[in-house]
C-alpha cells in the first residue's frame, strides 16, 4: 500500500473498499438510462458508481465546481476527455503536491485561476474519485425544473432575448419622449410667463400619493414575504426568546414607523404653499422637546431591558456537562469532532495539521510524528527547490518561445519570479516557516500536555447530528480565515475566529422529522452555512445538521467509529504488505453496509 | 478684496487646478465625488445582475471585464466580491465622506460663517489633491492581475492580510490600503482646516448660537474625523505591516489551504482589527449622516418658510450624536467573539443613540408642521431625506439589540439598513445640497422639472430596492453571497432578488438624468439670482460671480440668527442674518414664541434650571 496513506486513511480505505464490492455487483444491471457506455475511468459503468460519484461530488466539490458551467473553478464535464486519467488523480488527491513537483498544467491551472489552490483531497481513494470522474461523465448538464435540493435554480432567461431588447428599447424610447413633452412644457410656461404644470400641488399630491401607495405595497410584501420571515417556530430554547423579543420590536417600530411617516407626508401635503398663507413663525418648544426625548427614551429602556434579559440568557455559562462538539471551519468546508464516548472533546493544534494526513490537528502523538515526517519531506523539497532554480530558470527560458497570450503571460511571471529572487525567497520563507512548525510540535511532544487520552476516540464527521431537548455546546475553531456559523432556524451564530476560540450553546427543541412535518417539505435539512466572507467560494459552504431523538442518535452514533483509534483491530493492517485491495473491500463490506461506508467519507 | 490680489495673476492651473479658493476646491471635490458615485453605483448594478440572473450570460460583463473575470458573460465569484468591496469603499468614503462632507463644508463653512476663505487655503488644496491621488490609486486597483480588494469594504484579516487567501488579497489590497492611507489623510487636513475655520474666522456677530445648523453639522462631523480617522490609519498601518513584514498583530494559529502551510505567525487576534476599524466605522456612519442632516435642518428650514424647530434641541442632539457615536462601535461585533459582557455595553449605549435621532426627527416633522412648503428640488430630496432615515433607523433598533443581532448579523437586514439610514438618506441629503446651492456654486440654476422626475425616480427605486431586503434579512439570506443556491428554501428569494435588480437598473437610470442636468446646466442652466430661494444664511449676500474672498468690501456682520422666516409682523417671510435689528425688535428666537401669545411669556420661568444652565454653557441664551 502507498506509503502516503496514514493509518486512518487505511481505515478510510476499507470504506471505500465496500463501495468498489457494489461497483462490481452494480454492473450486471442495466444501464440504460446513462448516457456512456464505457468510462475513461477503467471501471465498468453503472448507476450506482455515478450515485455514489454524485453525493461525493456534491460534498466535496459542488461548493467551487459546477458541471456546466465555471464558478469558482473550472466546469467538469468532459472533464476525463480533457485530462490524462493518472494525472487527475495526483491532482484530485493532492494538487499542491503535483504543483510543486513543477508539473506545468497544473501550474497553469494555478495561474488561470488566479492563483486561488484548489483543496487537498487526500483522503480520497482512486476509487472514490473515479466514482466522481464518471458521475462528471455522465451527470445531468442541464438541470432539471423540478430538481428539489440546492441545485441552481433555472430562471427565465428570455429577459435579454430579442424580443426583450425591443422592449427595453421602446421603454428607454417611452421614458425620452416623456422627458421631452415635460421639457417642451417648461419652455411654454417660460414662454408664457405662467406655470403650466402646478408643480407644487402635483407634488404635494404625489407625496400624499407615495404614502398611499407605498404603505399598501409594504403590507403587500408583508402579507407574501412574510411567512418567510424567521419570527415563528424557532427550533430551539432561547430561539423562542429571541422571536419574541423580535416581535415587540416589530410592534414598536411598526407603530413609530407609521405614525412618522403619516406625519412627514401628510404634513408636506397639508402644508404645501397656498396664496395667502404665511408660515406660522414657531421656533421652539422646551415642553415639547422634553416629551418626544422622554418617550423614546423609555421605550428604549424596555427594548434594552428586554434585549439584555434574552442576551445573558444566551450568554450564560453553559452547565456543568453540558454536550460538547466541535465545529471546524476551513475554506471552504466544515468538519465536526465529536468527543466520543469519555465525553471530553481532545487537544487540537494548528500545527498538527496536515491536508495529508490529520487535517483538524488533533493532537495524537503518533500523528503528531507524521506530521514531523512529512515536514521534513517539505523541507527536503523546498531546499532542493532553491538548488535547482538556475537550472529550472534556463529551461523556462528555452521554452518561452512559440508560446502566446496568457500562457507567455503566466510562462513569463515564472520567469521573472526566479529571476527577481521572489521564488527563493518564498522557497526560504516556507523553509522556516516549516521549521518553526516542527519545532513547535516537537516541543509540544516534550511538554506533552497537550497530548490527552481524550483525542483517541474522537470521531470526526461531516454531518452534525443532536439530540432533540438537550442542550449542546459547539466549540468553534477555524483553519485559516474567519468564518461564520449560521444556523438560522436555531437562531444561533457566532463568528469562527483563528485565533480566538469561541462557542455557542443551546438547546435544539424540533427534530429534522418534525420541522420536515411543520414546513410540509420533505425535503427540508437543518443547516450550519458561513455567514462571513471567507474567500471566493465563501457562498457555498454548509454542513448539514440531523436533530433526532435519543433513538435514532443511538442508532447513528453506533455507526461511527473513532476516527484516530489505534487500538481498533481493523488497524493491525497496517503493516507495509496490506493485503489487496479486493479482499480488503469485501471484508470491511461484510461488517457495514455500503450506504454507511459512504456516510462516512 | 478682490482688488487686493489685482496683481496676483490666476492662470488656468492656478484657478481650475491647483486651485486655494474653497469655492473652486469644493466643486473639485463635488465632480469628483459625483465621478466616483458613478462608478459605485454602476458596479452595483452590474454585481445586481449576478444576484438577479446567476445563470445568465451578460455579453456587457465580458466586453467590460474580459476573460478572466467575467469567463461567458457571468462574473467571477472573486471579483464578485471585488465589485462589492470596490462600491462599499466608493460610496462610503469617497462619495459620501469625501463627496458630501468635502464639498458642502468647503462652500459653505466659510460662506455661511463670513470667511474670506479656509483658515489654511493650501491645507485645503492638499485635502483635496489628496483625496485625487487616493481615488485614483483605489481605481488602479481594479486593473491589477489578481483584481481589486475582495474581502468587503470591512477588510477584516486574516482574509485579508494573507496574500493567498482569495486573489483579491493580493496586490489589490495593498493598492486598497494604500488610498484608504491616502484618503484619511485627505480627511485630516480638510478637518483641521474645517474646525479652525468655524472656531476662528466667524464674522462679526456670528455667535456659536447664530450659526446655521448645517455649520454646526459640520463642524462636529470634522471633529468626529479627527479623533476617529487617526484609528483607522493605525489599524491599516498594523495590517500592512501583518501582510507585508510578517508581523502578527491580527494573525495567530492559521495553516493555509494551497501549500502555504501552518503560519509562523502567532499571539495577534482579528479582533483587535475589527475593534480598530469599527472605532472608526461607527462614528464614519455619523461622519456621512450629519452633514445631510445638517443641510435637511438648512433645506427644510428655508422651503417650510419656517424657522428650524428646536435649534437648541437640534444642536444638543447633534453633539449627543457625536459623543455616542464613539461609544457604540462593538454593536458590529456582538457575535465575533468579542466578550459577551462588552456586548451589554454596546447594547445600551446603542440603543441610547436612537434618543437624539428620534429627536432630529421630531424637530424635523415639527418644522414641516403649519408651513408653507414650497417643492423646490432640494426640498424634495430633503423631505426623501426624512422618510428613508426613519425607515432605516428604525430597523437599527433590531440589529443594536444584540440578542436579535444573532439572527440578523450579515444578512440582507443588515443591507437593507445601513442602505436606507446611511446610503440612500446621505445621498439624498447630498442631492438636497446640490440642488439648493448649485445656483451658489455655479450661477445657474437645475432645470426643476428634471429634477423632479429624478426625485421621483430616485425615490421609488431606494424603496423598491431596499425595502424588500428587509424580508429577505429576515428570512436568514445571508450578504455577500455570489448565488443562493445552497439551500432550496433561498429559492423564492430569486424573483425578489430580480425585482431588486429591474428597481436598481430603474435607479441607476435616473442618475443619468441627474449627471445630464447637473452637467448641462453648468452652461445652460438659467441664470441664478442672488438668493434665489430667499434664505436667511450670510452665502446669499455674496454676488453670484465667484470672486476671490468672497465679497466686494467688508464682510457682512451678523445681527440675528439664521432662521428668521415668516416674523409675523416683518413685512418679507423672511430677514437675512445680516439685517440689523430694528427698533423695539428683539431677537426671539431663544425665547419660546408659542402659537398663542399668552403662554409665550410664561413658558421661560417654567423651564427646568437645568436646561438654562446647559443653555449658557453652550453660549445659547444671550445674556
Amino acid at each position: 500500500m502507498k506509503n502516503f496513506l496514514s493509518k486512518s486513511m487505511r481505515l478510510h480505505f476499507l470504506k471505500a473498499g465496500s463501495l468498489a464490492v457494489l461497483l462490481v455487483l452494480s454492473t450486471l444491471q442495466s444501464f440504460a438510462e446513462l448516457k456512456i457506455q464505457t468510462s475513461a475511468t477503467g471501471l465498468p459503468v453503472s448507476e450506482e458508481t455515478v450515485k455514489a460519484g454524485e453525493s461525493l461530488f456534491k460534498s466535496k466539490c459542488a461548493s467551487c465546481h459546477a458541471l456546466d458551467r465555471q464558478t469558482t473553478g473550472p466546469a467538469l464535464a468532459g472533464v476525463t476527455e480533457r485530462r490524462d486519467l493518472d494525472w487527475l488523480l495526483k491532482w484530485i488527491r493532492n494538487n499542491t503536491e503535483l504543483r510543486q513537483s513543477g508539473d506545468a498544467d497544473a501550474i497553469a491551472i494555478y495561474n488561470q485561476y488566479n492563483q486561488s489552490a484548489m483543496t487537498v483531497f487526500a483522503d480520497l481513494s482512486d476509487d472514490q474519485i473515479k466514482s466522481i470522474l464518471m458521475y462528471t461523465e455522465n451527470g445531468p448538464l442541464a438541470k432539471p425544473k423540478d430538481e428539489s435540493g440546492p441545485g441552481p435554480v433555472v430562471v427565465d432567461e428570455g429577459l435579454f432575448n430579442k424580443t426583450n431588447k425591443i422592449l427595453w428599447l421602446l421603454g428607454l424610447m417611452v421614458f425620452i419622449i416623456v422627458v421631452l413633452i415635460i421639457k417642451t412644457l417648461d419652455y411654454v410656461g417660460k414662454l408664457t410667463g405662467r406655470e403650466v404644470i402646478p408643480w407644487n400641488n402635483l407634488n404635494a399630491g404625489l407625496m400624499l400619493a407615495f404614502l398611499i401607495i407605498g404603505m399598501s405595497a409594504g403590507l403587500y410584501e408583508l402579507s407574501i414575504h412574510g411567512k418567510y420571515a424567521l419570527l415563528w417556530d424557532a427550533s430551539s430554547e432561547h430561539g423562542e426568546k429571541i422571536d419574541q423579543m423580535m416581535k415587540i420590536t416589530f410592534i414598536i417600530t411598526g407603530f413609530v414607523f407609521f405614525v412618522t411617516q403619516i406625519a412627514l407626508f401628510v404634513f408636506a401635503f397639508k402644508y404645501r404653499q397656498k396664496k395667502g398663507v404665511k408660515a406660522l413663525h414657531y421656533a421652539h418648544n422646551d415642553r415639547l422637546e422634553i416629551v418626544w426625548t422622554a418617550i423614546p427614551a423609555v421605550v428604549l429602556t424596555i427594548l434594552v431591558l428586554g434585549g439584555l434579559k434574552v442576551w445573558q440568557n444566551i450568554n450564560s455559562k453553559p452547565a456543568e456537562g453540558t454536550a460538547q462538539i466541535e465545529v471546524f471551519a476551513q475554506q471552504f468546508a466544515w468538519t465536526a469532532r465529536y468527543p466520543g464516548a469519555d465525553g471530553e472533546l481532545g487537544k487540537a493544534n494548528y500545527n498538527l495539521i496536515s491536508e495529508v494526513s490529520n487535517p483538524l490537528g488533533v493532537a495524537i502523538p503518533y500523528k503528531a510524528k507524521e506530521v514531523i515526517e512529512e515536514i521534513k519531506k517539505d523541507i527536503a523539497f523546498y531546499e532542493k527547490s532553491i538548488e535547482e532554480l538556475p537550472e529550472k530558470l534556463g529551461e523556462l527560458k528555452s521554452t518561452l518561445g512559440g508560446r502566446v497570450g496568457a500562457d507567455l503571460k503566466a510562462h513569463q511571471k515564472q520567469i521573472d519570479d526566479i529571476e527577481s529572487g521572489k521564488e527563493k525567497s518564498f522557497l526560504e520563507l516556507q523553509i522556516r516557516r516549516r521549521k518553526t512548525q516542527m519545532d513547535r510540535i516537537e516541543r509540544s511532544l516534550v511538554n506533552g500536555s497537550m497530548y490527552t487520552e481524550a483525542a483517541n476516540d474522537d470521531i470526526v464527521t461531516t454531518e452534525i447530528h443532536l439530540l432533540v431537548n438537550q442542550p449542546i455546546t459547539m466549540k468553534l475553531r477555524s483553519r485559516d480565515v474567519i468564518h461564520s456559523a449560521l444556523m438560522k432556524e436555531f437562531r444561533a451564530q457566532m463568528n469562527v475566529v483563528p485565533g480566538v476560540p469561541t462557542q455557542f450553546t443551546f438547546t435544539p427543541t424540533i427534530t429534522t422529522e418534525k420541522k420536515r412535518e411543520m414546513l410540509n417539505n420533505p425535503e427540508f435539512d437543518y443547516h450550519i452555512i458561513c455567514n462571513k466572507i471567507c474567500g471566493n467560494s465563501h457562498f457555498n459552504m454548509k454542513l448539514k445538521i440531523v436533530v433526532e431523538d435519543q433513538k435514532a442518535y443511538d442508532k447513528w452514533m453506533s455507526e461511527q467509529k473513532p476516527t484516530f483509534a489505534v487500538e481498533e483491530p481493523v488497524m493491525e493492517m497496517e503493516s507495509e504488505d496490506t493485503p489487496e485491495h479486493e479482499e480488503t473491500d469485501e471484508h470491511a463490506s461484510e461488517e457495514h453496509s455500503g450506504e454507511v461506508a459512504m456516510t462516512q467519507f | 478684496m478682490s482688488n487686493d490680489h489685482g496683481h496676483h495673476k490666476e492662470t488656468f492651473i492656478s484657478k481650475y487646478v491647483f486651485s486655494m479658493d474653497h469655492k473652486m476646491i469644493s466643486k473639485q471635490f463635488l465632480i469628483t465625488g459625483i465621478v466616483m458615485g458613478v462608478f459605485g453605483v454602476a458596479m452595483s448594478i452590474l454585481f445586481r445582475l449576478q444576484l438577479a440572473w446567476p445563470e445568465t450570460s451578460f455579453p456587457i460583463l465580458n466586453w467590460l471585464f474580459g476573460d478572466q473575470w467575467a469567463p461567458e458573460g457571468r462574473l467571477d465569484s472573486g471579483f464578485y466580491m471585488g465589485l462589492v468591496t470596490i462600491h462599499g469603499t466608493i460610496m462610503v468614503f469617497y462619495v459620501l465622506t469625501a463627496g458630501l462632507s468635502g464639498t458642502f463644508s468647503n462652500l459653505l463653512i466659510p460662506l455661511q460663517v463670513g470667511a474670506r476663505d479656509m483658515a489654511s487655503p493650501f491645507m485645503n488644496m492638499l485635502s483635496y489633491w489628496f483625496f485625487f491621488l487616493s481615488s485614483v490609486v483605489l481605481m488602479s486597483s481594479m486593473f491589477v492581475s489578481t483584481g481589486p480588494a475582495s474581502g468587503g469594504w470591512t477588510v477584516y484579516p486574516p482574509l485579508s492580510a494573507l496574500e493567498k487567501a482569495m486573489p483579491g488579497s493580493g496586490l489589490g489590497m495593498t493598492l486598497w490600503l494604500i488610498a484608504i492611507i491616502l484618503f484619511i489623510v485627505s480627511a485630516l487636513l480638510g478637518g483641521i482646516n474645517y474646525i479652525s475655520t468655524v472656531l476662528n474666522m466667524r464674522t462679526k456677530g456670528m455667535s456659536m448660537n447664530r450659526l446655521p445648523l448645517t455649520i454646526w453639522a459640520f463642524f462636529l462631523t470634522a471633529i468626529l474625523g479627527l479623533l476617529a480617522f487617526p484609528v483607522l490609519l493605525g489599524g491599516g498601518l498594523l495590517l500592512m505591516f501583518d501582510r507585508l513584514a510578517g508581523t502578527s498583530f491580527y494573525l495567530s494559529d492559521i495553516f493555509l489551504g494551497g501549500g502555504i502551510g501552518a503560519l509562523e505567525q502567532s499571539g495577534g487576534s482579528p479582533i483587535l482589527f475589527q475593534h480598530l476599524f469599527w472605532f472608526l466605522g461607527h462614528p464614519e456612519v455619523y461622519i456621512i449622516i450629519m452633514p445631510a442632516l445638517g443641510i435637511t435642518s438648512e433645506v427644510i428650514s428655508v422651503n417650510a418658510r419656517k424657522p428650524i424647530f428646536g435649534y437648541t434641541a437640534m444642536v444638543i442632539s447633534l453633539i449627543g450624536i457625536s459623543v455616542l457615536s464613539f461609544l457604540v462601535w462593538g454593536h458590529h461585533m456582538f457575535i465575533t467573539g468579542m466578550n459577551p459582557f462588552l456586548g451589554t455595553i454596546f447594547l445600551v449605549m446603542t440603543l441610547i443613540i436612537a434618543v437624539p435621532s428620534a429627536v432630529k426627527t421630531f424637530n424635523y416633522l415639527a418644522t414641516l408642521w403649519r408651513g408653507s412648503i414650497r417643492f423646490t428640488n432640494g426640498m424634495m430630496f430633503a423631505i426623501g431625506l426624512v422618510s428613508l432615515f426613519i425607515t432605516g433607523g428604525l430597523t437599527g433598533l433590531f440589529l443594536g439589540n444584540a440578542a436579535l443581532d444573532i439572527a440578523l448579523h450579515d444578512t440582507y437586514f443588515v443591507v437593507a439598513h445601513f442602505h436606507l439610514v446611511m446610503g440612500s438618506s446621505a445621498i439624498f441629503g447630498m442631492m438636497a445640497g446640490i440642488y439648493h446651492w448649485y445656483p451658489r456654486m455655479f450661477g445657474r440654476t437645475m432645470n426643476k422639472t428634471l429634477g423632479y422626475i429624478h426625485f421621483w425616480l430616485t425615490f421609488i427605486s431606494a424603496y423598491m430596492v431596499f425595502f424588500p431586503m428587509h424580508f429577505q434579512g429576515l428570512a436568514g439570506v445571508p450578504r455577500r453571497y455570489y448565488t443562493f443556491n445552497i439551500l432550496p428554501e433561498f429559492a423564492p428569494w430569486l424573483d425578489v432578488n430580480v425585482f431588486i435588480t429591474l428597481a436598481a437598473i430603474l435607479g441607476g437610470l435616473a442618475q443619468i438624468l441627474f449627471l445630464y442636468n447637473f452637467f448641462s446646466s453648468i452652461f445652460n442652466g438659467e441664470k441664478a439670482t442672488q438668493n434665489p430661494w430667499q434664505a436667511n444664511t450670510l452665502e446669499w449676500t455674496a454676488p453670484v460671480e465667484h470672486i476671490h474672498g468672497n465679497w466686494p468690501g467688508e464682510i457682512p456682520t451678523v445681527y440675528r440668527w439664521p432662521y428668521d422666516y415668516s416674523l409675523p409682523d416683518a413685512d418679507e417671510d423672511f430677514i437675512p442674518q445680516n439685517v440689523p435689528y430694528e427698533g423695539g425688535e428683539e431677537e426671539v428666537h431663544i425665547a419660546p414664541v408659542n402659537p398663542t401669545a399668552s403662554d409665550a411669556k410664561e413658558e421661560p420661568k417654567e423651564n427646568a434650571v437645568f436646561f438654562t444652565l446647559v443653555k449658557n454653557w453652550f453660549g445659547l441664551r444671550r445674556a
